[in-house]
């Protein structure tokens, strides 16, 4: 097997485009127009977008562009953290199970098949539901990485069961190599692709995930897009179909690049494997 | 020699049943060690808002076998929910989880099973032909609009669809089942519960639809260049008949796992839909049972959730092995 090529992947204009964007949501909120915690000075509430308000004001007269700016970035946060911590459970109880083998790597990954099979999301709202405070953003994190790495190590079990076969493994067994060295040196740079790919359409998943859970009314961070649109449902959106229209276009464009990003790498890598997670 | 093979592996079809099973088993589980982890029970409240005393409720909190070891309670929760027998809800004084899920259920399974097929059926033909026309100029625009639709959560899109269509259009309601002012069973009631439901299944099958197009694109691509279709052709099969009965017959048979796998995510944008138009389902019920922290309640909804899913993908295994004459050995 080739190495990653990941020059060609860099020298690719919409992966560069895609992770300029990425970036640019994290930095953007330091450069928002106007102050999240100004509101109640103008009586400006409930404005339809304008030149001075290009989204429009919520009920509170707070910008609406500036909350987008800050909710994105507080969703893309969660996310790639969230799936941070599931890449890491799930790349290692994958390689693990995948090395050890035998009945072991059975059981291990039986667990992982009913695992993968409970109501996640109902279980994450029941969670939230029993927490008596809104979640805090680290909880937030903690509980959706925490329940997300099933399909991670289903996929790289199956990845490393594959790579285990190849010439090269019997090679580097014979010169004596250590398993903990096998696992890390030789085989893990060939999961690299696909834990970018993973990593990608994870992150968008997660979004979706977090907006949902949100609007089915799990307390969390107020900040991020999925509560700003929850306040936004009902009557007062209704009238106002700014206050809906924008942060769900924020979720959509920042999910399209990942979703895009992801196909773009799986273009590069072809890890024929990861296809689109089914969105929950 | 042929031998005669049965329909169905009998003993695939077991495991797999016994996987569902447990997966209910282990939700059951999971929901009971959530109750547990609260703090207070369903007496705490007494000592603050009536005359009880704490006497009174410590022999209130006997009789519910709360001072029984916890591995007795667990037994005792796992017979009841094995009996299908789930506890009494909190919010609403004296009404079972059962007969509270049992009366919104139906319209639940109502808006999912419509959107279901025809999400399917959508998916599939249109995940059809961009396979077949692979890389054309409309592929190309059909695969951008299918990744722009799974790209927005599912609620959004029903938001969207009510600003869009519904408030300039009132002859489609934004919210509920019915009109209050129509009853009983005529026509009349059929034209209102069908314009009720329109919205709502419109939102559920766009999304669904393109996501089966998606992996029926993908599936279909991986069919169309096989040899078996260029005999098909060479010995003058008409192309439409090559497409429909012979690369179909394959490249369906991965949508089938698909859809399997897909329940969880249909219940959960169901329940999101649901919410966002007021449907008297499952949502109503779930969001109440959060909001006042109902545990038996979002218990009952958890093992009936896992149930659902279990369910279907267990009948989308069943429908593998009918279609699939490959795993009859």
């Amino acid at each position: 097997m080739q190495r990653p090529p990941v020059r060609a992947l860099l020298l690719r204009r919409s992966v560069l485009l895609l992770l300029a964007f990425m970036l640019t949501i994290l930095v953007a909120p330091y450069f928002a127009p106007y102050d999240l915690h100004s509101g109640l000075v103008s009586q400006t509430k409930y404005q339809p977008p304008s030149s001075t308000h290009v989204m429009g004001t919520n009920t509170l007269d707070v910008d609406l562009f500036s909350l987008v700016l800050k909710g994105s970035q507080v969703s893309l946060i969660i996310a790639a953290s969230a799936t941070a911590i599931s890449l890491a459970i799930g790349l290692a109880y994958g390689m693990i199970s995948a090395m050890v083998g035998g009945w072991f790597e059975t059981v291990l990954m039986r667990i992982t098949d009913i695992s993968f099979s409970l109501p996640r999301f109902l279980i994450l709202l029941a969670v939230s539901s029993i927490v008596s405070e809104p979640l805090s953003v680290p909880q937030l994190i903690l509980l959706i990485g925490m329940t997300g790495w099933f399909e991670v190590a289903r996929l790289t079990r199956g990845e490393v069961g594959s790579l285990l076969t190849r010439d090269w493994v019997l090679a580097a067994q014979a010169t004596g190599v250590s398993r903990a060295r096998l696992a890390a040196r030789h085989i893990f740079p060939h999961l690299v692709p696909i834990l970018a790919v993973m990593a990608t359409l994870g992150i968008g998943h997660v979004i979706v995930l977090e907006a949902g859970l949100m609007f089915l009314g799990a307390g969390g961070p107020q900040s991020s897009l999925g509560s700003l649109l929850q306040s936004a449902s009902g009557i007062s959106g209704w009238d106002h179909w700014w206050l809906v229209f924008f942060p769900g276009i924020a979720i959509v464009l920042i999910v399209l690049a990942c979703n895009a990003l992801g196909d773009a790498l799986r273009d590069v890598f072809a890890p024929e494997q990861v296809h689109a997670w089914p969105t929950t | 020699m042929l031998r005669s093979v049965p329909l169905i592996s009998v003993p695939r079809v077991l495991s797999r049943l016994a996987q569902g099973l447990l997966v209910v088993f282990i939700s059951a589980s999971v929901a009971f060690g959530l109750m547990r982890s609260v703090k207070g029970d369903e007496f705490s409240h007494l000592l603050d808002n009536t005359n009880a005393t704490a006497a009174v409720i410590a022999s209130l909190r006997d009789d519910a076998g709360h001072n029984t070891p916890i591995l007795q309670q667990y037994g005792s929760w796992m017979s009841h929910v094995v009996r299908g027998d789930l506890l009494t809800s909190k919010a609403y004084r004296g009404q079972t989880v059962v007969s509270l899920i049992g009366a919104v259920l139906p319209n639940t399974l109502l808006l999912m099973s419509l959107a279901f097929f025809s999400s399917l059926a959508l998916g599939i033909g249109f995940g059809v032909w961009q396979g077949v026309n692979t890389d054309s100029r409309s592929d190309r625009i059909a695969s951008s609009i299918t990744l722009g639709i799974i790209s927005m959560p599912d609620f959004w899109v029903a938001m969207i669809l009510i600003l869009l269509l519904a408030l300039h259009w009132p002859r489609l309601p934004t919210g509920g089942m019915s009109s209050t002012d129509v009853v009983g069973f005529s026509w009349q009631t059929l034209h209102d519960r069908t314009r009720h439901l329109v919205l709502p299944w419109l939102s559920l099958t766009l999304i669904n639809a393109a996501a089966f197009a998606r992996y029926q694109r993908a599936a279909m691509r991986d069919v169309v260049g096989l040899q078996f279709l260029r005999t098909a052709r060479a010995k003058g099969v008409p192309e439409s008949v090559v497409i429909s009965n012979h690369a179909l017959r394959v490249a369906v048979l991965p949508l089938v796992t698909i859809a399997g796998m897909f329940f969880p995510a249909l219940l959960v944008g169901t329940i999101l839909i649901e919410k966002v138009f007021s449907w008297p389902g499952m949502s109503a019920l779930l969001t109440l049972a959060v909001n006042k922290r109902d545990y038996p309640l979002v218990s009952g909804i958890i093992i009936v959730g896992s149930a659902m899913t279990a369910l279907g993908s267990f009948l989308a295994d069943v429908v593998r092995e009918l279609l699939d004459p490959r795993l009859r050995r």
